[in-house]
């Protein structure tokens, strides 16, 4: 292969937009048959946040985006291609990028939505790095945006503490210096439909439909803690990389211990994973983004890390993805990638 | 490794503690172990003896001894 024709991927801007309501485990048990003390426990969670009517998921994809494109200092007019990650957009029809697209002022680009559960960004990340490595699109926006507390009144107390709303957003830019993706795995087992299902099938319209949430928490507690480790293993080998290579695993955030049984499995210092969940609870699409972009500007994740991204969801799907964030100058420190010197 | 040593091990780091100082006939609770634990627990017995344990089985796991004599039944 000729490596000098490769191209390389950076991330430039990131941005996220997170509803301004904040609801405390102790205003869940208002609603709620639950205590603070069980949710901290059984998930690590303290607050999630709450959008509005008006905060739609496209518009929180819009503002996420927006916040992305001014900490790149890109133009929506240079994107080419704009990718949402999510389980719900308002309707069927049009999807959630197309109302970004027209929303941040961008034309004629195409922008279309992946449903992969709550591995939708990862899945729409390694999406997007496949048109950039053809050459075909230069700039893409990519996002993760979730408004799931819209399915709270039809569920039950166990799903309704899981989750919040939000999204992030990221601008991927074409470069000739190596960085960006340097492996990754996607997989899916629909034999696992049944375990997380939003329901819309006994009506046209989907808040009219009975038990619209169906959810087997202990299976897919079980399913995680087991791919987690096996999906991470995965993009390291693709990538010719080790964990040691990498600075921070950056998981869905769909229950803390999720995590630390993942890392026990994994024999993995837990301090290696980045875990924002206490303040957010599961955001689904959006855990990642959020995550990286809370690293990024508080300066715990360094501008020159690897990252390894890794999610499962509803489908049953999983990914996970490595990302060199910007070149390492020093090779000494990634000996996979001594080939690109 | 015997089955006994390889389960306490596995209780050991998903209570966080001295795999040596768990009693057998101490109820895991005792412990700290709650559901969510309990899971945690038996996705590592799963893997480590490449059984399936049922979800109605698991409440009847309150020792050690329980969790022992579960996997040794299904190894028979
Ligand atoms: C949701 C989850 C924390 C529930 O834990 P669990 O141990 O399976 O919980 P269970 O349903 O067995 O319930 C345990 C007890 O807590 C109670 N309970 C359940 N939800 C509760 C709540 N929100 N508040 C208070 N008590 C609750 C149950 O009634 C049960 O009580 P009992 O022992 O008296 O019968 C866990 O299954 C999980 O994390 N699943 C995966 C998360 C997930 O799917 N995320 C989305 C993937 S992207």
């Amino acid at each position: 292969m000729e490596r000098h024709n490769k191209r390389y991927g950076k991330i430039t801007g990131w941005g996220i937009y997170t509803p301004p309501k904040v609801v405390t485990n102790f205003d869940m048990e208002k609603n709620w048959d639950t205590t603070n003390e069980w949710i901290v426990q059984r998930t690590g969670i303290q607050q999630r946040r709450f959008a509005s009517e008006e905060e739609t998921t496209a518009f929180m994809a819009t503002q996420a985006a927006l916040n992305a494109l001014e900490k790149a200092d890109v133009q929506a007019s240079e994107i080419d291609l704009i990718i949402v990650g999510t389980c719900l957009a308002e309707d069927f029809t049009p999807s959630v990028a197309c109302i970004v697209q027209s929303a941040i002022g961008a034309k004629n680009i195409p922008a279309f939505d992946i449903s992969a559960g709550c591995s939708g960004f990862v899945y729409s990340l390694s999406t997007a790095y496949q048109f950039l490595s053809t050459g075909l699109y230069q700039r893409i926006l990519v996002i993760g945006a979730e408004n799931l507390t819209r399915f709270f009144e039809r569920s039950d107390r166990t799903f309704a503490v899981l989750f919040g709303d939000g999204a992030g957003a990221i601008v991927l830019e074409q470069t000739d210096q190596p960085c960006g993706l340097q492996g990754f795995t996607l997989g899916a087992d629909g034999s696992g439909q049944d375990d997380i299902r939003l329901n819309t099938s006994s009506g046209l319209n989907r808040f009219d439909a009975g038990h619209l949430v169906q959810f087997n928490g202990r299976e897919v507690f079980k399913f995680a803690s087991r791919i987690l480790g096996k999906a991470c293993d995965q993009a390291l080998a693709q990538s010719n990389l080790s964990l040691d290579d990498v600075d921070w695993i950056i998981p869905h955030q769909a229950n803390i211990r999720i995590i630390q049984s993942a890392a026990k499995n994994m024999g993995v210092p837990i301090g290696k994973f980045y875990i924002n969940i206490d303040q957010y609870g599961n955001t689904s699409s959006a855990s990642i983004p959020l995550a990286l972009f809370e690293g990024l500007e508080s300066g715990r994740i360094k501008p020159t890390d690897t990252v390894l991204m890794v999610a499962f969801g509803a489908g049953l799907t999983w990914g996970a993805c490595v990302v060199q964030l910007a070149p390492v100058l020093n090779p000494q420190l990634h000996p996979a990638q001594h080939s690109w010197a | 490794m015997n089955t006994e040593q390889t389960i306490r091990n596995e209780i050991g780091l998903v209570l966080a503690m001295p795999p040596a100082e768990i009693l057998p006939d101490k109820p895991l609770v005792e412990y700290g172990l709650d559901s969510v634990r309990a899971m945690d627990m038996v996705v590592g017995v799963e893997d480590l003896f490449d059984i399936e344990v049922e979800d109605m089985e698991i409440a009847a796991l309150k020792t050690l001894n329980d969790v022992i004599g579960m996997v040794e039944n299904k190894l028979a």
